[in-house]
C-alpha cells in the first residue's frame, strides 16, 4: 500500500467526519428555520445573526448538561447504543462518492473513502446495523416507552429494508454493478435511471423516509404517544449522538438517491458538481418539507404500506425489468 | 464482460430431482387449497398426501429402473447423486410415510390434524429427507436436514399438549446445536480439502495420506456428534425419550424410523471412506459408540414404567444395533442395515400404532403417564385380538423367530461374524437377550396379570378406526410373513448397494 | 469518475470504523467530564428512576408484543430472498435465460409464501387466524 493512498484516505475520513458532524448541526438549524417559515414563524432569531449561532449554543448546552444514567438501566449497553447509531451512520459514508474528482497541486483527489465493488450493499448493510442503536438503547433503558420504541424501530427498519433492497435491484440489474461510481458512469452514457425506473425511484424514496425514521414514519419517537421513544432516558451528549446519527443518515441518503437515480455528478465538470449538490439539497429539503406537511402514520398503516403495497410492487418491478431486458 | 452462461436442459438431468419435487408441489398445493377453501375435512388432505407420496413412489421406481440400466446418476451440476443407497432409502422413507399418514384418520379429533399445515409440513419434511439421502454434497445435506428437522419440530409441537411443546422446544434447541456441529464439521473438512462433496473429500484426503490428521479428527468429532444426535446414540440420546413421550404415538413411531434411516445413509456415505482408509481410532470410537448405545439403552429400558418410554429406549438400542453395520462397513453389513430397517419399519410402526389406538384425551385419576404398563394389564381378557397383535410386535422387536426383526438381526450378526467382529457379534446377541426381558414384561402384563382398573378397558381401542385397523393389519402381515419376503428383499437391496459401491 | 485502483479497497472502511467509534466514544467521555465539572447536580432519588409522570416506579418488564416477532420472521424470509437476488442482479446479463428462469421460480415460491402469510393475517396487526 503506497503512502500517498494511505494519507489521502485518512485525510478524507477526517474531513468527512468534521464536515458531516458540522452539517448535522446545521441540519437542525435548517430544519427549525424551514418548519418555522412553513408555519409562519421566524424560528431561532436571538443567538447571533438570524439565529445562526443557535447551533453553538445547543452544542454547549448538550456538553454541559448533567449526564444522567438512570438507576435501572443496563449500563454498558445503555452507554454504547448512541455511539453505535452515530458511528454506523458515518461509516455508511465510506462507499459514497461525494463529488467529482478534482486536482490539488497536481494530485488527483477522488472524493470517495474506499472504492469497494459492493458499495450499495455495504451502505445498506451498515445502515442496517444502525438499527442496533435504537434497539439496544431502548431495550437497555428499562422503560416501557423505550421498549415500545425499540420494537417499533426494529419492525420499521427491517420491513423497509426489504423494500429498499428490492427497489434497488432493478437499477442494479441494468447497471450490472453495485459500485456507485459505476452507476454514475452508466448514467453518463444512457441517461438518468429514473427515466427507466420511475417506480423503483419512488419506492426507494419512500423507503428512505422509513430508513432514516423521519416523518411521516417517525413513529419510533412519536412525542405524543411514547414520549421520546428510545431517547426518553437519555440526556446530554448521549442523546445528541442519536441526533447526529439521524441527521447524518439523512444527508447520506440525500447523496445516494441522486447518485443512483438522477445522474449523480455526471461528467464531473464544475457545473455538474454544483447541480449534484443542488439535487442533494433538494432531497434534504424534501425531508423537512414532508415533516411540515404530513401527519405521522400509525404503525399498522406503516406495515400495511410496506408489506401489502410497496413490497409486491417492488417484486413486480424486478420481474418486469427482467422480462424487458431479456 | 463475462461470456453469457448457457446451460442445456439435458445436462441438468432434472429426472434426479423429480422424487423430491413431487412432495414439495403436493405441499404447496395443500397450502393453496386451504387458502381458497378453508375448513375442508382432513380426509381430503390425507388422500392428497397419499396421492403425492404414491406419485413420488412411482418416480422412485422410474429412477430405480434408470439406475439398473445406467448405474449411478448425477444431476443438477453434479449435486444430486442417485445411487442404490439413495433409491433404497427413499423407498423406505416414502413407504413408511405412506403407512404413517392414514394414522391421522382417527375416530377422535386431534388438534394437529385440523390444520392443513400439518400435511404440508409433513410433505416438506419428506422432501427434506429425500434431499439428504440423494446427494453427497455437504451443503445440500445440511439444507435437507434443516428442512426436515424444522418441519419435524413443528409437527411435534402441533400435538398441542404441554408435554409436546416441551418436547418440541427441547428437540429444537438440541437439534440446533447438532446442526451447528454439523456445519462446523463440514467447514473443517472444506477447509482441509477445498471441497464439499464427500467423494472428493475422500479423494483428497486419501491422496495426501491424511496429513492434516488433527483437522480431520476435529471435523470427524463434530460430524459424529451431529449424527449421533440425529441417530440418538448414547450419550447424545437424552432428547429421545422425552420427545417420544411428548409427541403423539404415531409421530413417535415415525420419528424412530424415517429421520434415522436418512441419517444412517449420510453416516454411511461419510464414515465409509474414513473406516476403509485404515484409521484405527475412527473404528475404535464408533465401536465404543455402538456398544455403549446398545447396552446402556437396554439397561435404561428395563426400568421404565411407561410403554412409550420403553419403546423409545428400545429404538435407541436398535439404532445402536444398526450403527454397528455402518462401523463394519462391508457391502454385506450395509445391505443388512437396510434390510434391518425395512423390517424394523413394519414392526415399530405397528407397535407405536397400537399405542396410538389407546390414546386418551385426559388421564384417568391416579394415572401418571399416558401408556403405563398398568394400562395394558390383563388386556387379553378385554380384547384378545389387540393383546395378540401387540404381543406379536413385541416378539418381533425382541427378535424371536420367525418374526420380522429376527431376520434383520440374524443377517446383521452374521455380517459382523464374517468381517471378523466376533466379540461385537457376541455383544449384539447378548443385548438381544437383555432386550427380550422388557418386551416380554409387557406380554406378561397383558396375558398373565389381571386388569388393574376396569376403566382402562374403554380407553384401549377408543381411538380405533378403519384406517388404523388397516395400517395395523399391514404392519402385522409384514411382521408375520417377513420370512417369505426376506430373501428377495435381500437380493434386491444387495444389488442396489453393491452397484453403488458401498 | 474513474475507479481507484488499489489492492486494499477496504482500508478506508477499516480506518473509518476505528475513527468513528473512537471519536464518538471520546465525545461521550468528554461530555461526561464536562458535565461533571460544569453541570448543576441534583441527586434527588426520583430523578434517577425510570421516566414516568410522577410516581416512583419499579423496574418494568421487558416484554414485547409477539406481533413483532412475526415481522422478524417475515423479514428473515424476504431479506434472505434479497440476499440471493443481489448477486443474480449484478450478473443478470451473464446468467441469461437460465438464471432468469431460476429466479422467477424462486420468486414464485416466495410469492406463494407471501400470499399464505397475507391470507392468514400475518401482515395485519394483532389479527392472526
Amino acid at each position: 500500500m503506497d503512502v500517498a493512498y494511505l494519507i489521502a484516505t485518512v485525510v478524507k475520513i477526517v474531513i468527512i467526519l468534521l464536515v458531516f458532524s458540522a452539517l448535522a448541526g446545521f441540519g437542525t438549524y435548517f430544519e427549525r428555520k424551514v418548519l418555522a417559515f412553513m408555519q409562519r414563524r421566524l424560528g431561532p432569531m436571538y443567538v447571533g445573526p438570524y439565529g445562526l449561532l443557535q447551533i453553538a449554543a445547543d452544542g454547549i448546552k448538550l456538553f454541559t448538561k448533567e449526564d444522567i444514567i438512570p438507576a435501572n438501566v443496563v449500563k454498558p449497553i445503555f452507554k454504547i447504543a448512541p455511539v453505535i447509531t452515530a458511528a454506523t451512520a458515518f461509516m455508511a459514508a465510506a462507499a459514497i462518492p461525494f463529488m467529482p474528482s478534482f486536482t490539488i497541486g497536481g494530485y488527483e483527489v477522488k472524493p470517495i473513502v474506499s472504492d469497494i465493488n459492493v458499495g450499495l450493499l455495504y451502505i445498506f448493510g451498515v445502515m442496517g446495523v444502525g438499527l442496533y442503536g435504537p434497539l439496544l438503547g431502548g431495550m437497555a433503558s428499562a422503560n416501557k416507552w423505550s421498549i415500545i420504541s425499540a420494537a417499533r424501530s426494529a419492525a420499521v427498519f427491517i420491513s423497509y429494508e426489504v423494500v429498499t433492497g428490492l427497489s434497488i435491484l432493478a437499477p442494479v440489474m441494468m447497471v450490472g454493478s453495485l459500485s456507485l461510481i459505476d452507476f454514475n458512469n452508466w448514467q453518463i452514457e444512457n441517461g438518468w435511471i429514473v427515466m427507466y425506473q420511475p417506480l423503483a425511484f419512488i419506492l426507494f424514496w419512500i423507503a428512505a423516509f422509513a430508513e432514516t425514521g423521519r416523518t411521516p414514519f417517525h413513529l419510533v419517537a412519536n412525542d405524543h404517544e411514547i414520549i421520546d421513544g428510545f431517547g426518553t432516558e437519555y440526556s446530554g451528549m448521549r442523546w445528541g449522538l442519536f441526533f447526529i446519527g439521524e441527521y447524518a443518515n439523512m444527508f447520506f441518503i440525500s447523496f445516494v438517491i441522486p447518485l443512483i437515480f438522477l445522474g449523480g455528478f455526471g461528467e464531473g465538470t464544475f457545473v455538474d458538481g454544483l447541480l449534484f449538490f443542488g439535487k442533494m439539497a433538494f432531497f434534504f429539503f424534501f425531508f423537512l418539507w414532508t415533516r411540515a406537511a404530513w401527519p405521522d402514520v400509525r404503525p399498522d398503516q406503516l406495515m400495511w404500506l410496506c408489506w401489502k403495497v410497496l413490497m409486491p410492487l417492488a417484486v413486480i418491478n424486478v420481474v418486469i425489468t427482467g422480462i424487458v431486458m431479456m | 464482460m463475462l461470456e453469457p452462461v448457457n446451460v442445456s436442459l439435458e445436462s441438468l438431468n432434472l429426472m434426479t430431482l423429480a422424487p423430491m419435487l413431487i412432495p414439495i408441489v403436493g405441499a404447496l398445493l395443500i397450502l393453496v387449497v386451504d387458502l381458497f377453501k378453508s375448513n375442508i375435512d382432513k380426509s381430503l388432505y390425507v388422500m392428497l398426501s397419499i396421492l403425492f407420496l404414491f406419485t413420488d413412489f412411482m418416480a422412485l421406481a422410474g429412477s430405480s429402473s434408470a439406475f439398473m440400466q445406467n448405474g449411478t446418476l448425477l444431476g443438477l451440476f453434479d449435486v444430486m447423486l442417485v445411487d442404490g443407497l439413495a433409491i433404497v432409502s427413499q423407498f423406505i422413507i416414502v413407504v413408511a410415510s405412506m403407512l404413517f399418514i392414514p394414522l391421522a384418520l382417527t375416530s377422535k379429533r386431534f388438534h394437529e390434524f385440523s390444520y392443513p399445515e400439518f400435511f404440508a409440513l409433513f410433505l416438506f419434511m419428506i422432501a427434506g429427507f429425500q434431499f439428504m439421502v440423494a446427494t453427497d454434497n455437504l451443503i445440500l445435506i445440511f439444507v435437507g436436514l434443516e428442512t426436515a428437522s424444522l418441519s419435524l419440530y413443528t409437527l411435534i409441537a402441533m400435538h398441542n399438549r404441554e408435554k409436546s411443546f416441551e418436547a418440541a422446544v427441547k428437540y429444537f434447541t438440541m437439534g440446533a446445536l447438532a446442526a451447528g456441529f454439523y456445519s462446523f464439521g463440514s467447514m473443517i473438512f472444506y477447509a482441509v480439502t477445498g471441497s464439499v462433496e464427500i467423494n472428493q473429500i475422500a479423494t483428497v484426503l486419501v491422496a495426501n495420506g491424511f496429513s492434516d490428521i488433527g483437522f480431520v479428527m476435529v471435523g470427524f468429532a463434530f460430524i459424529l456428534a451431529s449424527f449421533a444426535f440425529k441417530l440418538s446414540l448414547v450419550p447424545f440420546h437424552t432428547w429421545a425419550p422425552d420427545v417420544y413421550e411428548g409427541s403423539s404415538a404415531a409421530m413417535a413411531g415415525y420419528m424412530s424410523i424415517v429421520p434415522k434411516i436418512a441419517a444412517f445413509i449420510v453416516a454411511m456415505r461419510f464414515f465409509e471412506f474414513l473406516i476403509h482408509s485404515g484409521l484405527v481410532w475412527v473404528e475404535a470410537i464408533l465401536y465404543v459408540f455402538v456398544v455403549v448405545t446398545m447396552t446402556a439403552a437396554n439397561l435404561w429400558a428395563l426400568v421404565q414404567t411407561d410403554v412409550k418410554r420403553m419403546l423409545a429406549y428400545s429404538s435407541i438400542s436398535h439404532a445402536g444395533f444398526a450403527m454397528a453395520a455402518v462401523m463394519i462397513g462391508t457391502t454385506q453389513a450395509n445391505t443388512a442395515l437396510l434390510l434391518y430397517w425395512v423390517l424394523f419399519t413394519f414392526t415399530n410402526l405397528g407397535s407405536f400404532s397400537m399405542l396410538w389406538i389407546s390414546r386418551q384425551k385426559k388421564m384417568l385419576p391416579g394415572q401418571n403417564s399416558d401408556h403405563s404398563y398398568e394400562k395394558f394389564a390383563g388386556l387379553v381378557q378385554s380384547s384378545p385380538m389387540a393383546a395378540t397383535i401387540m404381543a406379536l410386535f413385541m416378539l418381533s422387536l425382541a427378535g424371536v423367530p420367525p418374526f420380522a426383526l429376527f431376520w434383520g438381526k440374524m443377517y446383521l450378526i452374521s455380517a459382523a461374524v464374517t468381517s471378523g467382529y466376533t466379540v461385537l457379534a457376541l455383544i449384539m446377541a447378548l443385548n438381544s437377550a437383555i432386550a427380550g426381558y422388557y418386551y416380554l414384561k409387557l406380554i406378561v402384563y397383558m396375558f398373565m396379570k389381571d386388569p388393574v382398573d376396569s376403566r382402562y378397558e374403554k380407553v384401549i381401542g377408543s381411538n380405533l378406526s378403519l384406517s388404523l385397523k388397516t395400517i395395523i393389519g399391514i404392519a402385522a402381515v409384514g411382521t408375520i410373513f417377513a420370512f417369505i419376503a426376506v430373501d428377495p428383499l435381500l437380493q434386491a437391496i444387495g444389488g442396489f448397494v453393491y452397484n453403488s459401491g458401498y | 469518475m474513474e475507479h481507484i485502483i488499489t489492492a486494499n479497497p477496504y482500508f478506508g472502511v477499516f480506518v473509518l470504523f476505528v475513527l468513528t467509534f473512537g471519536a464518538f466514544t471520546a465525545t461521550t467521555i468528554i461530555a461526561r467530564l464536562a458535565s461533571r465539572a460544569l453541570a448543576a447536580k441534583d441527586t434527588e432519588k426520583i430523578k434517577l428512576s425510570v421516566y414516568e409522570c410522577g410516581p416512583e416506579v419499579t423496574k418494568q418488564p421487558n416484554r414485547l408484543s409477539p406481533q413483532f416477532y412475526l415481522f422478524a420472521l417475515l423479514f428473515l424470509l424476504f431479506d434472505v430472498e434479497i440476499v440471493f437476488m443481489f448477486p443474480w442482479a449484478v450478473d443478470f446479463k451473464v446468467l441469461g435465460w437460465f438464471g432468469f428462469t431460476e429466479m422467477i421460480l424462486f420468486i414464485i415460491l416466495l410469492a406463494i409464501g407471501f400470499v399464505y402469510a397475507w391470507k392468514k393475517g400475518a401482515l395485519e396487526w394483532h389479527n392472526i387466524k
